[in-house]
């Protein structure tokens, strides 16, 4: 079968192969270089400009989203640079019920801390008015 | 002819093969040159490249390079433990270097589809890997200049890009 047709290959039915290879092709470069070459070269970038070229066009957002090019770049791509641990700290993880719950707990321990700062100045100015000071500084 | 071919053969592997360009220019090259191209190799294995190989998608120029290449590869994809060879890796990569370096943008991509098309690894990992290099540090507006990308997004779905991976755009 494979014999058959790298037969038809030499006549000249090349040209088959190559529609077949470049079915999908992009414009890069001013030609038109298939996929396989496309994503072949976004997996040789560092992890930071492959992300950034996902802004390119559709069609790369496309190449750079699917999970056959993000095995690819673990395979070719450069390692991230040092301070990775930055991207993720700076990443905006908090969702929407975890603000909220934030914002009530810092609510209530504020309403606690009220309360419990009016009842010590109440009980204090209580026990100046009653003078008995003397159990809070004991005489020497 | 073909018993020329089979005396080649026994005289150490010498079988001759002619590679033809789009604009009908003439390659002679020995069959271990030209089966670093999986392509090639995979029709020598075939037995069917008496006619010469057409190849209508690579011009002279660029198959010029690209036997150039497999002249000066020849020898360590033949023989790896030969200590001949091994003093010259360094004059090899020298001559990689070159090779990619002086290319203009239009060329190198020309040879990337040649390599891809002949399917000669070496030779793509390579090209590719300077098209990485020229990529890598630049803006998405800088990537599209030099490369030519039609930017099809509309204004809003590529500020979501922007913001979605803020770490990656901000400089």
């Amino acid at each position: 079968m494979k014999r058959k047709r790298e037969d038809a290959a030499a006549d000249g039915e090349i040209t088959a192969a190559v529609s077949r290879a470049g079915t999908s092709s992009s414009s890069f470069g001013g030609a038109a270089i298939c996929d396989d070459v496309v994503r072949n070269i976004f997996a040789r970038l560092p992890a930071r400009d492959a992300i950034a070229s996902m802004a390119l066009s559709r069609h790369h957002r496309r190449l750079i989203t699917s999970p056959d090019f993000v095995r690819l770049h673990c395979r070719h791509g450069a390692p991230l640079p040092r301070p990775h641990i930055a991207y993720v700290a700076t990443a905006p993880v908090v969702t929407h019920r975890d603000m909220l719950a934030r914002i009530n707990s810092l609510q209530e321990r504020g309403r606690q801390r009220e309360r419990y700062a009016t009842t010590q100045s109440r009980t204090a100015s209580r026990r100046r008015r009653e003078g008995r000071m003397t159990s809070i500084f004991p005489a020497s | 002819m073909a018993a020329a071919a089979a005396e080649a053969t026994i005289d150490g592997g010498g079988k001759m093969i002619i590679l033809i360009s789009a604009d009908g220019k003439r390659f002679e090259v020995t069959e271990a040159v030209a089966s670093q191209s999986q392509l090639i190799s995979n029709m020598i294995e075939d037995d069917c490249t008496e006619n010469g190989v057409r190849l209508p998608n690579v011009d002279g120029d660029i198959l010029t390079m690209v036997v150039d290449y497999c002249n000066m590869h020849a020898g360590d994809a033949a023989a790896d433990g030969d200590t001949t060879k091994a003093s010259s890796t360094e004059e090899l990569k020298k001559f990689d270097a070159e090779l990619v370096q002086a290319l203009e943008n239009p060329v190198l991509f020309k040879l990337i589809l040649a390599a891809n098309f002949l399917n000669i690894k070496s030779l793509l990992d390579m090209t590719c890997q300077r098209v990485a290099d020229m990529m890598s540090g630049k803006t998405p507006e800088q990537m599209r200049e030099t490369f030519s990308i039609e930017n099809d997004f509309t204004p809003e779905e590529e500020a979501a890009i922007r913001q979605e991976n803020a770490w990656a755009f901000d400089d």
